[in-house]
């Protein structure tokens, strides 16, 4: 239910369906460890692996697509509070942790978080993590559960190159069932922030000024967002 | 093919095929009405290759055969005939050219070979149903005019229709949105409409059914796929390719925990709020309710025009609030209201407000606020 300051018009939160197939998973340079990692399951040399990056780089689509191959479960922090770990283990002993790194600072996750990882590893299970920043820096005091997550393998997702980000906004654009000129996408990435998180914001917030004004995705449409959202980051500066 | 017809018969089947016809057209063809003639009938088709309507007339067939020639062409000629003539329509030896008779009148009208018209094919149609003509008039009046027309939204480009359970009854459920108001309606569902899929029906081929069914009194049978629609009443075949998209989960936008509730007569709101909205910008056309105990004040200002109020006598015993709306979106919501009342149930200034008949539970719309 947002606006922009032009259109005094608010807008119906619709809602979009974000496709999260593996065909829907853009493999580049920038996540091609993460997405290697993911596909050698079940050749993992340890109980679990760790995939970080920043916000909205698609560490949660690559764990939904590998979680749709082997069957697991998700689970998030929150889960920890209410379940058992017999329970989040799941059928097979597989699962997958979403946001993993914000279990920090709570002793009694830390302490389930612990007895799932050795159910997990007593059953020759594995858990993928997803987290923001590597396991070194996720202040975890329980030393137990530090150590065995600091051995992991850990693939990184980094920020989005130029091809990457034509390729993501594209998709994002899809997902909202939007079709828009690769003039949208050149003006876009020459302008906006150069993360994945931006990439996201941008397209809900063109989307809404589209829906707002009753127009089509163009270039002063786009322009219009990018210059009165300081939220999606710096205008101008690239061109 | 040869044959002749009351004028009055050949206008009106036309005048129906041809509203298919768009004014331009990069594919010559599709400019053109296909005649199909024998044992007594006229057949008359006109496509746009996404929607095709297909009528059958009576009429004196001397010699079977078929043809096409251009349908707005051959339309105004006809439309201009004197009421009661009888027209006689033959191609000639070549096929080449469509001759036309009527009294002294001669016309000739270029043809394009039957070959090349494009059949629009139902295909499998497995699910089928009936409704009557006052159902289907229902549910299109009032979820049309939220339709979006906004050609890039194809998604919301049309009426999404689709089968719902609630409280163990079912209903056949048809809901518009342009991402400002949305419009949900629903009826009894039709047997044999049981599991049907949701599909997205077209603005164009909504407004052709309707323009159809204007007169008709009978029961319109329905088929339908996921990926095609046809309506057949009186003779007449439509045929249209559903919207290939998605329609957002509208659920998510009716609120269910609004308590302000206003009730307002609805032809004395609809009045008051065309006479304020004369002030307001032809760009924005907001107009501001301000709701207190028993009474609303209705209010639109703007730079160029002036400003403007209206006090209305309303139900209502909440706490104060105001509210801005687009005039116009209020003036679509409140026709389509039949009883005496419509109850407006609030939230707050920037959250959705339902709006509703209080003499039809079966209609809902959602209206989305302006900031003013």
């Amino acid at each position: 239910m947002t606006t922009t300051a032009t259109h005094a018009q608010l807008v119906l939160d619709l809602g979009h369906r974000p496709a999260l197939g593996r065909a829907d998973f853009l493999v580049s340079q920038c996540n091609a460890d993460a997405v290697a990692w993911v596909d050698r399951w079940p050749d993992w040399p340890s109980p679990g692996l760790v995939i970080w990056g920043p916000a909205a780089s698609g560490k949660s689509h690559l764990g939904q697509v590998w979680r749709a191959r082997v069957g697991a479960p998700m689970i998030t922090p929150a889960d920890l509070d209410q379940r058992e770990p017999p329970e989040l283990a799941g059928e097979h002993g597989t699962v997958y942790f979403d946001g993993a790194d914000t279990i920090a600072d709570n002793p009694e996750r830390e302490r389930v978080a612990l007895h799932l990882y050795n159910l997990v590893a007593e059953r020759d299970g594995q858990i993928l993590f997803s987290a923001r920043t590597p396991p070194g820096r996720w202040s975890i005091a329980l030393a137990d559960l530090r150590s065995r997550l600091n051995a992991l393998p850990a693939a990184t997702i980094a920020p989005p190159d130029d091809p990457v980000l034509g390729a993501v906004l594209l998709k994002l654009f899809a997902d909202r069932q939007l079709n828009v000129g690769i003039e949208i996408i050149q003006f876009a990435i020459a302008r906006m922030e150069r993360s994945f998180e931006a990439a996201e914001r941008l397209v809900a917030a063109v989307d809404i000024a589209a829906l707002a004004s009753q127009r089509r995705v163009t270039v002063p449409l786009l322009r219009d967002v990018l210059e009165k959202n300081d939220g999606i980051g710096p205008t101008g500066g690239r061109s | 093919m040869k044959l002749t017809i009351e004028r009055s018969t050949l206008l009106k089947a036309l005048a129906h095929v041809q509203s298919v016809v768009e004014r331009r057209n990069t594919i010559p063809i599709l400019a053109n009405v296909l005649l199909d003639a024998s044992d007594g009938t006229l057949t008359l088709t006109a496509t746009d290759m996404d929607l095709a309507i297909t009528e059958k007339v009576d009429a004196d067939v001397s010699q079977a055969g078929a043809s096409t020639a251009p349908a707005h062409t051959f339309y105004d000629i006809v439309r201009k005939l004197p009421d009661g003539a009888q027209v006689e329509v033959e191609t000639d030896a070549a096929a080449s050219q469509l001759l036309l008779r009527a009294g002294r009148s001669r016309f000739s009208l270029s043809t394009l070979p039957i070959e090349d018209f494009p059949v629009l094919s139902g295909g499998d149609l497995p699910v089928a149903f009936s409704l009557t003509a006052d159902e289907l008039r229902a549910v299109i009046d009032r979820t049309r005019f939220a339709i979006s027309t906004e050609e890039t939204r194809y998604y919301l480009n049309g009426i999404y229709l689709h089968a719902v359970e609630a409280d163990g009854e079912h209903f056949l459920r048809a809901v518009a949105t342009d991402g400002h108001r949305l419009a949900r309606v629903e009826t009894a569902l039709p047997a044999g409409a049981e599991g049907m899929p949701g599909v997205i029906a077209p603005r164009k081929a909504i407004a052709e059914v309707r323009k159809l069914i204007d007169e008709t009194t009978n029961p319109v049978e329905v088929a339908l796929s996921d990926t095609r629609m046809r309506l057949e009443f009186d003779g007449i075949v439509l045929t249209s390719k559903l919207i290939d998209g998605t329609f957002p989960d509208y659920e998510r936008v009716i609120p269910t925990d609004n308590d302000k509730v206003l009730v307002v007569d609805s032809g004395v709101f609809a009045a008051a709020v065309d006479r304020v909205s004369t002030i307001s910008s032809e760009k924005s056309r907001s107009i501001k309710l301000a709701v207190n105990p028993g009474s609303l004040t209705l209010s639109a200002t703007s730079t160029e025009n002036g400003s403007a109020t209206e006090e209305l006598e309303v139900g209502y015993s909440d706490s104060g609030l105001e509210i801005g709306f687009n005039s116009k979106y209020l003036l679509d919501i409140t026709s389509q209201i039949e009883g005496d009342e419509a109850q407006f149930i609030l939230a707050d200034p920037a959250s959705p407000t339902i709006v509703r008949d209080t003499a039809d539970d079966r209609a809902l719309y959602v209206l989305m606020p302006m900031r003013v």
